[in-house]
C-alpha cells in the first residue's frame, strides 16, 4: 500500500479508493445565496406603483365609459378633451431632457413626421370605422360582450410590461392589443358613431401613448413615480365612487394590498431564501 | 437439364399428365423437366423414340414409360430419371417417379388439355410456343432457334408427315404442353388484379402434402401454386399465383409476366369509353371476347337511345317537358328568394349582423332576378332545344343522358354562382382572420420556415390589426351562415348529377357479353383450375393423386 497521498478529487489516476469516495472536503465549493438582493421596504413599495397605475389606467377607462354610456359624458366632450391631452403630452413629450442628451438621441429616430402618420392613421381609421363598430354587436347580449371586455382587460393586466428585465409571460402586443379589443367591444355598446369614434380614440391613447410618456417621464425624473401614483389612484377611486361605492371601495383595498402588503410580505420572506451555488451548476457565459 | 440432384430437394416433383395418355397404348414418355419448380410435364409419348427431330429438341427429353394396363415392368432406364405409369387392376392411376434408383415422393396431377384449350382466359398471342420456349431456355439466342425448330417441327412437318407417325394421342400431348402455362399464366394476371383469387373447396381427407411452388422478385421466379389442405375440412385453397416482372420464367408451368402484355383483366375491359378495341397486342381469344363486349354495349346504348328518341319526338312530347323544366326553374328561383329573405331574417334563431345580412341578401336577389331573365330568353327554346338533342339518341342512350346532364347544369347555374360568391368570401375571411390572429398574439408566419415566429410590431399596425380582427371576427357568424346554406344547395345539385354520372357509367361499362357467357357456362370462360384427390394407386400408395379441372369464376369478379 503506497503512502496515503492527499487525495485529488479526479479519476484519472488511480487513487486506491472508490470512484464516489470525497474526503473531508466535501461541499467546500457550496455557496449560498450568492447573487441575492436585499430589498428595502420602501424601493419596493414604490416599484410596485408602476402595477397600480395601469389598474388605475384600465379603471378610469372603464368609467369614463360607463359615463358616456349614462350620457353624463359627451362624446365631443371627451374628444376634446383626448385632443388637448394628447397634445400637451406630446409636447412635452418632445422637450429637451435635462439630465442625459444620450437619451433623447436615442428616442428621436422617429421623426415629427412619423408621429403625424401615426395620428393620422390613428384617427382616420377609428373615424372610418366607427359606423361598423357601432352596430357591430348589435345582436350579441350585453352580458356576453361585458363578459369579454373583463377576459381582455384581465388580459391586458397579466401581459402588460412592468418593467422587469426577462419575464416570460410579458408580451406587449397581446396587451395592447386585448386593451384595443375590449375597447372595440365596449364602444359597440354605445349609440352613435361619434361616441365610438372617441372611445377608441381615448383607448389608444391611454393604453398607447401614454405608457411612452410614462416611460419617458420615469427616466427623466424618477421622483415622479410616486407622484403619479397616488395621483392616478386618487382620481380613479373618487371618479369609482360616484358610480359605484364597493367597486371603489373594492379599488382602494386593492390598491393598498399591491402598494403596501405586498412588499412588506415579500421583504419578510427574504431571509428564508436559501439558494444553492456550486461547481455543479451549469455554465452561464458572460460576455 | 443433364444433372438432377434429387437428394437436396425438399419440395416434392410433380408430375403432370394428361387424361388421353391413360386411354392409349403404352408408350414411351416424352416431356419436360424443370429442376427449379419441381414440375415434369409429360408432352408427348410416341410408339418409337428414334425420332431425331424429337432428339433435336433438346428440352423434350425421355421421361418414362406408360404401361398401360400392364403389371409394372422396370423399364430400361439408360438415364438416372425415370417415370413409370401405370394403370393397377382397379383401374387407378398410379405414378412412381426413380431418381438414381431410388423412389421419389411425388405428386401426380392428371388433365384434359382441351378443357384448357377452349377458354380465351387461357390461351395466349400468337407467340405462345415461343413463349414457352423462351421461357424454358435461359439465353434469347436459344430461344429463336428453338423455336424455329419446334414451330416447324409441330405446325410444319409435323402435321402433314409426322402425322402418321404419331398418333392423335401425340399431336394433342404436344398441344398441350401449351396449355399448361395459362391457368398460371392467368392467374399471374389476375393476381396482379385481385389478390386473392378464386378458392375452391378442396375435399382433402387426409392429406397434409402441399404444392408449393414459391417465386422471388429476382430471376429465378418460380410462381407459387399454393394449395393448402388440412385435415378433415373442406377449406378453401386460394391458388396464389405470383410472378416476377423479367422475363426469366423458367418452366412450363410458370407464369411469365412481362410489361409488354398487359392481360389486365381478361373479362372485361376497364376503361372509359373510348377504348382501344383495335388492341392487337393481346391474345385472339380475350380479344375477340372484348370485342364482342363493345359491340354489345354500344348495340344496347343505340337500342335505348333510339328508344327514347321515339318516345320524345311523339307529339309535343318536348315542348311539355320542356314547359315542365321552365316551370321547376322558376319554382327554384322563388324557393331561393324565399330562402334569401329568410336569411336577411333572424333564420334559426342565430342572430346576424344586420347589415351585412341585408347587403348580401339585397346583392343574392338581385342575382336572382337577373336569372329570372335569363329564363325567360331560354323558355322560347327549350323545347327544340331537347327535341334536336333527342337525336342524338342514335349514338346511344349514354349521349342523351350526358346531354341532359350538361341541360341540368345550365340550369342551375344560378346556384353554382351563389356557391362560388359565399365560398370565397367565406375563405377569404378566414384567412385574414387566422393572420390577425397571429398579429393579436404579437406573432408572425415565417414564410421561409414554414412557421410562426415572434414579431414586433408598430403601435399604429397593432392598433390596424386589432380593429380589423375585432370586425371580422363579428362578421364571421354571418358570413359562415351564408357559405353553409349555399354549400348545401350546390351538393344537393352535385348529388343529382352524380347519380346521372352512375346511371351513365354503369350503360358504359357493362361487359354484356361476358355475362351472357356466364349464364351460359361457355366453356370459353374457363378461368380457374380445381383440384380433386383421386383415390390412391395400390402399388404405389405414397404418391397423391389430383385431378385438375377448369372452374368458372364468380360473376362478381367478371365487373
Amino acid at each position: 500500500m503506497a503512502a496515503p497521498r492527499r487525495w485529488k478529487k479526479i479519476l484519472y489516476e488511480d487513487q486506491s479508493v472508490d470512484d464516489n469516495y470525497v474526503d473531508s472536503s466535501f461541499l467546500d465549493e457550496l455557496k449560498k445565496n450568492l447573487c441575492t438582493r436585499k430589498y428595502d421596504y420602501w424601493t419596493v413599495v414604490r416599484a410596485s406603483g408602476v402595477v397600480t397605475q395601469q389598474i388605475s389606467s384600465v379603471c378610469i377607462f372603464v368609467i369614463v365609459f360607463i359615463y358616456m354610456d349614462n350620457k353624463i359624458l359627451s362624446a365631443e366632450n371627451l374628444c376634446i378633451s383626448v385632443l388637448t391631452m394628447t397634445v400637451l403630452g406630446y409636447i412635452i413629450n418632445k422637450l429637451p431632457v435635462r439630465k442625459s442628451l444620450s437619451f433623447s438621441e436615442k428616442s428621436s429616430s422617429r421623426t415629427i413626421l412619423d408621429d403625424l402618420k401615426t395620428l393620422l392613421i390613428f384617427t382616420g381609421f377609428s373615424y372610418g370605422l366607427s359606423p361598423v363598430l357601432v352596430s357591430l354587436t348589435e345582436t350579441i347580449s350585453t352580458d356576453t360582450i361585458y363578459a369579454m371586455t373583463t377576459i381582455m382587460l384581465l388580459a391586458n393586466l397579466l401581459f402588460h410590461d412592468y418593467g422587469a428585465t426577462e419575464a416570460a409571460i410579458v408580451s406587449q402586443s397581446l396587451s395592447l392589443n386585448a386593451a384595443l379589443f375590449a375597447s372595440v367591444c365596449l364602444a359597440s355598446r354605445l349609440h352613435t358613431p361619434w361616441h365610438a369614434f372617441a372611445t377608441v380614440t381615448f383607448a389608444v391613447q391611454i393604453f398607447a401613448v401614454w405608457p411612452v410618456f410614462k416611460r419617458n417621464l420615469m427616466q427623466s425624473i424618477p421622483a415622479s413615480q410616486p407622484v403619479l401614483t397616488v395621483l392616478l389612484g386618487m382620481f380613479a377611486f373618487l371618479a369609482l365612487l360616484t358610480v359605484s361605492i364597493p367597486a371603489a371601495i373594492l379599488f382602494g383595498l386593492v390598491h393598498l394590498f399591491i402598494n403596501f402588503v405586498c412588499p412588506a410580505w415579500l421583504t419578510s420572506l427574504q431571509p428564508y431564501k436559501n439558494n444553492i451555488y456550486g461547481p455543479w451548476d451549469e455554465a452561464t457565459i458572460n460576455d | 437439364m443433364d444433372s438432377m440432384s434429387v437428394e437436396d430437394s425438399t419440395e416434392l416433383w410433380k408430375v403432370f399428365v394428361p387424361q388421353c395418355l391413360l386411354n392409349s397404348q403404352p408408350a414411351d414418355l416424352l416431356g419436360l423437366i424443370h429442376t427449379k419448380t419441381h414440375c415434369i410435364c409429360i408432352t408427348a409419348s410416341s410408339f418409337s423414340i428414334q425420332s431425331d427431330a424429337l432428339k433435336a429438341a433438346q428440352t423434350i427429353q425421355y421421361l418414362g414409360k406408360w404401361h398401360g394396363h400392364l403389371k409394372k415392368l422396370r423399364g430400361s432406364t439408360n438415364k438416372n430419371f425415370c417415370i413409370d405409369v401405370w394403370l393397377d387392376k382397379f383401374g387407378l392411376i398410379n405414378c412412381q417417379l426413380l431418381a438414381d434408383s431410388k423412389f421419389v415422393p411425388c405428386t401426380c396431377i392428371t388433365y384434359e388439355p382441351g378443357e384448357f384449350l377452349k377458354s380465351c382466359c387461357f390461351t395466349n398471342q400468337k407467340g405462345h410456343l415461343r413463349t414457352l420456349i423462351r421461357s424454358l431456355a435461359d439465353t434469347e439466342q436459344k430461344v429463336d432457334t428453338m423455336g424455329k425448330e419446334l414451330d416447324f417441327w409441330m405446325y410444319g412437318q409435323v402435321s402433314e408427315e409426322k402425322q402418321r407417325m404419331m398418333g392423335r394421342v401425340w399431336m394433342t400431348l404436344l398441344h398441350s404442353l401449351m396449355y399448361l402455362y395459362w391457368p398460371f399464366r392467368y392467374f399471374l394476371a389476375l393476381e396482379r388484379n385481385f389478390p386473392n383469387l378464386l378458392g375452391k373447396a378442396m375435399h382433402v381427407p387426409s392429406v397434409t402434402s402441399q404444392l408449393l411452388v414459391r417465386s422471388s422478385q429476382n430471376e429465378q421466379v418460380t410462381s407459387p401454386l399454393l394449395v393448402r389442405s388440412s385435415q378433415n375440412e373442406q377449406v378453401t385453397s386460394p391458388l396464389l399465383v405470383r410472378s416476377s416482372q423479367n422475363e426469366q420464367v423458367t418452366s412450363p408451368l410458370l407464369v411469365r409476366s412481362s410489361q409488354n402484355e398487359q392481360v389486365t383483366s381478361p373479362l372485361l375491359v376497364r376503361s372509359s369509353q373510348n377504348e382501344n378495341v383495335g388492341y392487337t397486342a393481346g391474345n385472339t381469344g380475350l380479344h375477340k371476347m372484348r370485342c364482342m363486349n363493345v359491340y354489345l354495349r354500344q348495340a344496347i346504348d343505340t337500342v335505348l337511345g333510339i328508344l327514347l328518341m321515339l318516345y320524345l319526338m311523339q307529339g309535343d312530347r318536348c315542348d311539355t317537358l320542356a314547359m315542365a323544366l321552365h316551370s321547376w326553374a322558376e319554382h327554384v328561383a322563388g324557393e331561393l328568394k324565399v330562402l334569401l329573405n329568410w336569411l336577411m331574417g333572424a333564420p334559426a334563431g342565430l342572430k346576424l349582423n344586420s347589415q351585412l345580412t341585408h347587403f348580401m341578401g339585397h346583392f343574392f336577389l338581385y342575382h336572382i332576378y337577373l336569372w329570372k331573365g335569363y329564363l325567360y330568353l331560354l323558355k322560347s327554346i327549350l323545347g327544340q332545344l331537347i327535341w334536336y338533342s333527342s337525336i342524338t339518341g342514335i349514338l346511344g342512350m349514354s349521349i342523351q343522358l350526358a346531354l341532359f346532364q350538361d341541360i341540368l347544369s345550365t340550369l342551375t347555374i344560378h346556384i353554382y354562382c351563389f356557391y362560388v360568391y359565399a365560398a370565397r368570401l367565406y375563405r377569404l375571411q378566414v384567412y385574414a382572420l387566422s393572420s390577425l390572429w397571429r398579429l393579436f398574439r404579437g406573432k408572425k408566419w415565417n414564410v421561409l420556415r414554414q412557421r410562426i415566429d415572434s414579431a414586433v410590431y408598430d403601435v399604429d399596425q397593432l392598433f390596424l390589426g386589432t380593429l380589423m380582427f375585432t370586425i371580422l371576427l363579428f362578421l364571421l357568424p354571418t358570413t359562415a351562415l351564408y357559405y353553409v346554406v349555399f354549400t348545401l344547395l350546390r351538393l344537393v345539385v352535385l348529388i343529382l348529377q352524380g347519380l346521372l354520372n352512375k346511371l351513365r357509367a354503369v350503360l358504359n361499362m357493362i361487359p354484356v357479353w361476358s355475362i351472357c357467357l356466364w349464364c351460359t357456362k361457355s366453356s370459353l370462360l374457363a378461368s380457374g383450375a380445381v383440384f380433386h384427390v383421386l383415390p390412391k394407386g395400390m402399388d404405389s400408395p405414397e404418391t397423391l393423386y389430383l385431378s385438375m379441372q377448369v372452374s368458372f369464376y364468380h360473376i362478381g369478379s367478371l365487373i
